[in-house]
């Protein structure tokens, strides 16, 4: 585990810089902040005490191909922004509470592509105005709230932070897309050696935007999206008793390291394979024992359990009975959360993790804060939180986590770090899986490998302890997923792999090793199989 | 209840990279494929298959104050299937009654099923062939519904068959993406919005310049092989406003092309950007409309808007022998429903009216029929119903008017709407016959409806056959010469069978609303013609009151002024 983590790339730490003053949309952005903070006032309310502004330039281009022909091919450009304004105090406003007119966050616009100074601020305008009104009605609502529930003693709503001050050079509009249309026929054009597959998608996206972000303490940031590739396959193929699987696998890659044809063909031909071989997968039956999590299955595992368990600690005020996005981790400082042996970090700042990008790098947070590095669980020990500017009890400073896609920034992970004390061989967690099977007197256990997603049904791969043979098998649901399963790991691998997800649009990535856990019930879908096919697919008869 | 809603499309987008006549092969050999194994796979074979392949090229542009927002190109193809099984007089899509419809599922409206973009004969035929089978399978889980349902339901009040038999057709024409001068356009779209900046008044606007070309391939089993094509090119913008008691007001105009040469001069569109800040500054100082019942005038383009929204849903034939329609004309074949002066047809075979492009335009239906004129009423008398292939006591064929956005199933639906009216007269003596008629009636003043933005009306069974219509620009006529004033907030409301018996008189001046409408089979694209008529009684009432303040700080452009 240590020298693949020694892999791990930094980037390097953010700098102060001057304003932009040649950049239009951050001189429209400073002069309509100026313009707000001294004029704003709805009849006797003070105006907002808070105010931020950011603009997130989205430019690239979402391919699809299928069987060696485009399916879709476009260019994405749009300009999106948001104005945050906050009014009260910082120990009181209108923020971390469900109110009845805007739960999904502020409102955002389309602004004009090319900063178009007059635009921009029209728009920065209309919607600092709409959002300070909704920010009035809204603290007004949760003044009443705290009246109701007779609440003494409220946390701080926005704690002080340094501000980052950062401004990168404005990259150019990356070209490319008809090699990126001729990657994705060369590539889907592989599947056509697979007829047993019904559906086969190679979907390639590119992403090399901006963001500026301006607020009225006087941070600021413009920061350039990398040049990213994402490549993605799905196939789906339907087993003899009739059910659909479907799999997925994708990479992530910087555009000037983007490997060639050869190299996606040769995965897409093993991707397909594998996934063609699920035709012919056994039906689940239902399984009490040990479960080791490989490669995508251990991102997915790690994904439930130990990411959303950490997303925005600070529960909101609500009037139902308990925030439902809350992370189970939220007031549980100090306590076990996970096997002795595991240790997670969170690092904003790594770039890329051999050789793969990491979807979860960023320099600031969505609040204009500086994205910092946390030890967030040491030998099994919850140690810190992931915080965004709303403090919790037992934290009052942001670590650079407050996070956000068109909505109210949360604490969302950017890079986690899974790491253990002690490791086993990853060609050796096989064999220490059939030994707790034999230990157990189970006949197989149960392997997961390629899962999009766990709370879904899935493909597992039965292993026998008599001859160690592997056989696929289709249908099966988790009986039961919980934090839980974190204190069940009984070993790591000592490799691990890069995962990339998102949470409300909110990229964060996932380093982890292959897992055991102790004990995991599996169950049989309830879903009911299909039909099988009334003709073959056409490629049989073009063969 | 259902909502018919219909509003202008700001949208957009060239011709396909493979040749239509590969595509159409290629879709009549899967289609071949197709019948020889579902024609005998179950106890109710597939006895009528149909594919249609629509490819859309689409370029949308929108400017807001001198900043372009949106500039984007879009290529996509979308796959339609209809399998039926069963029979004729009784198939998978006949309408399920009684307990059990309310039961039904209705969640697979609007489905979109992606088609190959390249010239792949092999990519298309698995993208039909993965289709067909899920569609062959619902189909044969519907009608297993629809036996049981048609047992233990009472008859029907109309036991026409559930699909007609119609002509083979073979037709072949494409349309290719307009050569557009893009830099030029996006130039214009900038000045145009600067244009805005002059009205510190004005809170939100934007200009929007699409272009869209759409070919549409169709083949069935009985033969049929179509390739249709249609360019749209609309220019567009937008002025909205709020008043201090919290009224929000907009201007929209827009202009319909079938090539760049159909646009007028940017002079012209400035000076129309003039003339609508002013109404809007005009709607602004307006007063609140009181609710009134008398004499008004709906002008041509209102007009328009109002018979393909009020009388024009209501003729669509599915609705005749739908069971929880209203059926408002249903039994009155022969009868008077509209004054007779008036006479409603519908043409999708016109291009264009008195020179002006015609969105709702097109040769054949999306059920591979020829498009015909339908004459709907004359001089007042009810004739016919717009058909698609689902028949109807005493229709028992199409008339080329079932229509579908991709991705839901075809009904009747509107093409070109035209209203005529005999014994017309120019337009300054209608407006003296609205006075005579205020006078007569003892009323201070009289309406003239100058824009209709569109409505609502319930055309379902279970609420009141009635219509809400919000009107855009309304003013006031004095029966005592006093200048006309404008009114601001009011819904144009009614019912169908009263209302358009009550045309007194007409203009000779028709006008042509081009838009999209939205109902059951989606969005397609609509023209309604209409001269300016005279209604001796019409009734508003007051909206539903908006509580939103203007913005408290005056826009930036206003401080740089």
């Amino acid at each position: 585990m240590k020298p693949a983590l020694l892999a791990l790339l930094a980037v390097l730490p953010v700098r102060a810089a001057e304003f932009p003053a040649g950049d239009k949309c951050m001189s429209a952005m400073k002069d309509e902040m100026a313009r707000t903070l001294s004029s704003l006032r709805m009849d006797d309310f003070p105006g907002p005490y808070f105010v931020s502004y950011a603009l997130h330039m989205e430019r690239g281009c979402e391919i699809t191909a299928s069987l060696g022909s485009l399916v879709r091919s476009r260019d994405v450009m749009q300009m999106r922004g948001q104005a945050e304004v906050r009014a009260g105090s910082p120990e009181f406003d209108n923020s971390n509470f469900y109110g009845s007119s805007d739960e999904m966050g502020p409102a955002g616009f389309l602004s004009s592509l090319d900063c178009n100074y007059g635009n921009t601020r029209h728009n920065l305008w209309q919607l600092t105005d709409l959002n300070y009104k909704t920010a009035l009605e809204k603290l007004d609502q949760k003044r009443a709230f705290r009246e109701k529930r007779n609440i003494a003693d409220p946390l701080p709503d926005l704690t002080p932070a340094p501000g980052i001050l950062l401004s990168e050079p404005e990259a150019p509009a990356a070209g490319g897309r008809a090699e990126l249309e001729k990657l994705a026929r060369t590539v889907s054009a592989e599947f056509r050696k697979y007829p047993a597959l019904d559906k086969t998608m190679v979907n390639i996206a590119r992403d090399n935007g901006l963001r500026r972000y301006l607020n009225s303490e006087g941070a600021f940031y413009r920061s350039a999206a990398a040049n990213d590739v994402s490549v993605e396959f799905t196939a789906q193929v339907q087993s003899a008793d009739g059910f659909k699987i479907a799999q997925r696998m994708s990479f992530y890659y910087d555009a000037a390291s983007l490997p060639g044809a050869d190299f996606f063909r040769a995965r897409a031909g093993n991707f397909a394979a594998e996934t063609a071989a699920l035709a012919g997968s056994a039906t689940a039956a239902p399984y009490i024992g040990p479960v080791l999590f490989e490669g995508e299955a251990a991102g997915e595992l790690f994904k439930e359990t130990l990411a959303h368990s950490l997303i925005r600690p600070r529960a909101w005020w609500t009037e139902r009975e308990r925030d439902p996005e809350a992370g189970a981790f939220s007031g549980k400082l100090g306590m076990r959360v996970a096997a002795p042996s595991i240790n997670v970090t969170d690092d904003p700042s790594l770039r890329e993790w051999n050789g793969q990008l990491l979807a979860g790098h960023y320099l600031a947070d969505d609040e204009g804060v500086p994205a910092q590095r946390v030890e967030l669980i040491k030998k099994g020990k919850l140690a810190d939180l992931l915080l965004s500017r709303a403090p919790v009890r037992e934290r009052a400073a942001s670590n650079g986590h407050g996070r956000s896609r068109y909505s109210w920034a949360e604490a969302v992970p950017g890079n986690l770090i899974v790491s253990v004390s002690s490791c086993a061989p990853a060609g050796g967690m096989k064999a220490r899986l059939l030994e707790m099977c034999r230990e157990l007197e189970l006949d197989y256990g149960v392997i997961l490998r390629r899962v999009d997603d766990l709370r879904g049904v899935f493909c597992a791969y039965r292993v026998y302890v008599k001859d160690g043979r592997e056989e696929p098998v289709h249908g099966f649901q988790l009986a039961e997923l919980s934090p839980r399963a974190l204190r069940d790991i009984v070993l790591a691998s000592d490799t691990a792999g890069a995962y990339d997800y998102n949470y409300k649009g909110v990229p964060y990535s996932i380093v982890a090793p292959s897992v055991i856990v102790q004990e995991v019930e599996l169950k049989k879908t309830e879903i009911k199989p299909d039909k099988p096919h009334y003709l073959p697919n056409p490629l049989f008869q073009a063969r | 209840m259902k909502q018919l809603l219909c509003a202008v499309l700001l949208a957009l987008p060239a011709r396909p990279a493979l040749c239509g006549g590969d595509i159409l092969n290629a879709m009549s050999k899967e289609l071949d494929r197709s019948l020889s194994a579902y024609g005998k796979a179950e106890d109710a074979p597939l006895y009528f298959l149909s594919y249609q392949m629509t490819d859309d090229r689409r370029w949308s542009l929108s400017a807001e104050l001198g900043g372009i927002n949106q500039d984007d190109m879009s290529h996509e193809r979308y796959l339609d299937i209809d399998a039926r099984v069963g029979s004729p007089e009784l198939d998978n899509t006949h309408q399920v009654k009684g307990a059990a419809a309310m039961s039904g599922d209705h969640g697979d409206e609007g489905r979109h099923f992606l088609a190959p973009l390249e010239d792949d004969e092999t990519a298309l035929r698995a993208s039909l062939w993965r289709q067909t089978e899920e569609e062959f399978k619902k189909a044969q889980e519907k009608y297993t519904k629809v036996k049981t349902n048609h047992a233990v339901t009472a008859d029907e009040e109309d036991g026409s068959p559930d699909f007609s038999q119609e002509k083979p057709e073979k037709s072949f024409r494409e349309v290719e993406f307009p050569k557009l001068d893009r830099p030029q356009w996006r130039a214009r779209l900038e000045r145009l919005s600067r244009e805005m900046r002059r009205y510190p008044f004005i809170y939100s606007t934007d200009v929007n310049f699409s272009v869209s070309a759409q070919n549409r391939y169709y083949v069935n089993s009985e033969g049929s092989r179509i390739a249709s094509g249609n360019v749209y090119i609309t220019l567009g913008y937008r002025l909205g406003s709020r008043t201090d008691d919290g009224m929000e007001l907009e201007r929209y105009k827009s202009y319909e092309g079938l090539s760049e040469q159909d646009f007028p001069s940017e002079a012209r569109v400035i000076a129309d950007i003039a003339a609508s800040a002013a109404e809007l500054k005009a709607l602004l100082d307006a007063p609140v409309a009181e609710p009134y019942s008398g004499p008004a005038i709906l002008r041509n383009r209102a007009a328009a808007v109002f018979f393909h929204e009020i009388f024009g849903h209501r003729v669509e034939g599915q609705r005749q022998k739908d069971e929880f329609s209203g059926k408002t004309f249903a039994d009155k074949v022969g009868g008077e429903i509209v004054s007779p002066l008036i006479s409603v047809a519908d043409d999708p075979t016109l291009k264009r009216f008195n020179g002006l492009a015609l969105r709702g335009w097109y040769d054949y239906d999306d059920e591979g029929v020829r498009a015909r004129r339908v004459e709907i009423a004359e001089n007042g008398v009810l004739r016919a119903f717009l058909m698609s292939r689902s028949p109807i006591n005493g229709f028992p064929q199409s008339n080329g008017h079932g229509r579908r956005e991709p991705g839901y199933d075809a009904v009747a639906r509107m093409g070109n709407t035209i209203v005529s009216a005999k014994a017309a007269v120019p337009y300054p003596r209608l407006r003296e016959m609205l006075i005579e008629e205020i006078k007569r009636r003892g009323k201070p003043y009289g309406l003239v409806f100058e824009d209709i933005a569109g409505g609502n009306t319930n055309t379902s069974v279970f609420g009141a056959q009635a219509f809400t219509v919000i009107p855009k620009l309304v003013y006031r006529v004095y029966a005592d010469g006093s200048p006309d004033e404008a009114v601001r907030g009011v819904d144009l409301i009614g019912t169908p069978l009263t209302v358009f018996t009550k045309i007194t008189a007409a203009a000779d001046d028709p006008a042509v609303f081009n838009g999209s409408c939205g109902a059951e089979s989606g969005w397609v694209p609509v023209s309604a013609v209409s001269p300016s008529l005279l209604v001796s009684e019409m009734e508003v009432q007051k909206v539903v009151k908006m509580h939103e303040r203007p913005p408290l700080i005056p826009p930036p452009s206003a401080e740089a002024q």
